[in-house]
């Protein structure tokens, strides 16, 4: 619990202070001892620095041996508790995990495509951009922005159509594409698609810890309580 | 348009209604006020249909939108309560839990926040974005309520009365964090994932949704294990429900992120 409270006393700063700029931005934005505590303390990028990576392990091991207690002593003493609070933890464990796989191994691009344009994926396959809609609303607001992409084996043969939308992202080969950005092209009138490309091996995991997670609440929420807790 | 005043008319009834059986309790009828609130609660909602007929997509994507839906789900929670016949209904409960959604309301009615009717832009054209802004409100009208009693806890004298006060608060946040981690933290961060890319991006508004959701997480640890005294537990509800406050107003206004269109 202690930990809790520290996760908590720490994150409130982190929040005021705009994140990942550069040295000179905090130099200037807090002069003097402020901006070389920001620094010192590495809060210009407190969520990967080590105070917090810190915090975040010393919470994955509190909650693994309290889980872990928690389980040992329902197994001793033979009796059906209540499981919802455990699989909840145990969600939470998977989901720190997940989240610690996912912050080494994650990769990003992005890339500008006008139609026509090809690019080749990891895969050995090809994306050619068929054709790129920007609509919008009769008052100018942006209504959708759409990329028709044709994934191919080869240049030559004729491949599948996909749309790419936002909130609507194309997940093919390992990678997952979304409509990030758009552009003018050279040519008046005409717009280039920014699509941002990312690869991310845990997010399989990551959902997984999310399915555990919504099943240990909802036991939590429905199972009856016991009138007695257990000390953690 | 009209619709919307019925609304503040009938809801700023109820609260003056309210006000004057506390000195005048012969007029006091036991399911008038439940009633009135479950009114205000639909209208409100007729509002939110309305809206969202007239854009064709479900209103829930703008900070006016939201807090008429934050304010219905209050009135609906208060109704519900006003009742109930297992337990004891507290009158002072209902007051100020009306007089928060009103306060919900007036907020809505200030000129900061635009009520232009606007079909969605791209990024907010989502059934995620409905699910995670839908969730955490509802979440959010249990901890409301949960402040409402908390704070009675800490201002009675009554040993008994705090004790049904607390026991009130620790149901409204027992059926509260569910909802609200399930809206704010997961449908969010799968929202996030298909919008934008990345379930976590640490916007200081995601910060502050994991901040209130850490208080909460304290308060049930505190209140189930570490047995800590009922006046402890009642200040994280108090300060829980402020943090949600600022995670919606104060992020908005003062920090900027990604949530910054809303």
């Amino acid at each position: 619990m202690a930990v809790l409270t520290a996760l908590i006393l720490f994150s409130i700063p982190a929040t005021m202070i705009p994140q990942n700029q550069s040295p000179s931005f905090y130099l200037q934005r807090y002069p003097e001892t402020p901006g070389h505590l920001i620094l010192a303390l590495e809060l210009d990028h407190f969520y990967s620095s080590i105070i917090f990576l810190t915090l975040i392990t010393l919470f994955w091991i509190n909650l693994l041996l309290c889980t872990a207690g928690r389980f040992s002593r329902q197994i001793k003493l033979r009796k059906k508790g209540r499981y919802g609070p455990d699989i909840l933890h145990l969600g939470l464990l998977l989901l720190i995990g997940a989240s610690l796989f996912s912050f080494l191994n994650r990769q990003e691009g992005s890339i500008f495509l006008k139609a026509g344009d090809t690019m080749i994926l990891p895969s050995g396959r090809y994306l050619n951009m068929e054709e790129f809609i920007f609509e919008q609303y009769p008052d100018g607001r942006p209504k959708s922005w759409i990329s028709k992409v044709n994934i191919s084996d080869s240049p030559e043969t004729e491949g599948e159509t996909f749309e790419i939308a936002v909130n609507r992202p194309l997940r093919i080969d390992g990678l997952v594409f979304y409509q990030a950005s758009y552009r003018s092209a050279s040519r008046v009138g005409e717009y280039e698609s920014g699509l941002m490309l990312t690869s991310d091996p845990a997010r399989i995991y990551i959902l997984m810890s999310f399915f555990i997670i919504f099943c240990g609440l909802m036991l939590t929420l429905f199972q009856p309580r016991r009138r007695k807790g257990v000390n953690n | 348009m009209i619709l919307s005043l019925i609304c503040y008319f009938w809801a700023g009834l109820s609260v003056l209604l309210q006000g004057i059986f506390f000195f005048w309790s012969p007029l006091r009828r036991r399911f008038l006020v439940p009633f009135m609130n479950l009114t205000a609660s639909i209208l409100l909602l007729s509002v939110l249909i309305y809206r969202s007929v007239k854009i064709e997509f479900i209103a829930l994507t703008g900070t006016f939108e939201s807090l008429l839906f934050y304010a219905f789900c209050i009135f609906l929670i208060s109704g519900i309560y006003g009742l109930q016949k297992k337990i004891s209904v507290k009158e002072v409960i209902q007051f100020f839990i009306s007089m928060t959604a009103l306060a919900l309301l007036l907020v809505a009615s200030s000129p900061l926040v635009s009520k232009d009717l606007n079909p969605p832009v791209p990024a907010l054209q989502s059934a995620w974005l409905i699910l995670h802004v839908a969730f955490s409100f509802i979440g959010e009208a249990f901890f409301a309520f949960s402040f409402v009693t908390a704070l009675l806890v800490l201002f009675s004298r009554d040993e008994t009365r705090m004790k049904q006060y607390d026991a009130l608060t620790y149901k409204a946040i027992i059926v509260g964090y569910p909802v609200f981690t399930l809206g704010a933290l997961l449908f969010g961060a799968i929202w996030a994932e298909t919008a934008w890319g990345a379930f976590w991006s640490w916007d200081p508004k995601e910060t502050w949704a994991l901040i209130t959701w850490l208080f909460y997480s304290l308060y049930l640890h505190f209140r189930l294990y570490a047995r800590k005294s009922v006046r402890i537990c009642s200040w994280i509800a108090v300060i829980g429900f402020l943090s949600t406050l600022f995670t919606f107003f104060g992020v908005n206004y003062l920090l900027s992120g990604l949530h910054s269109y809303r």
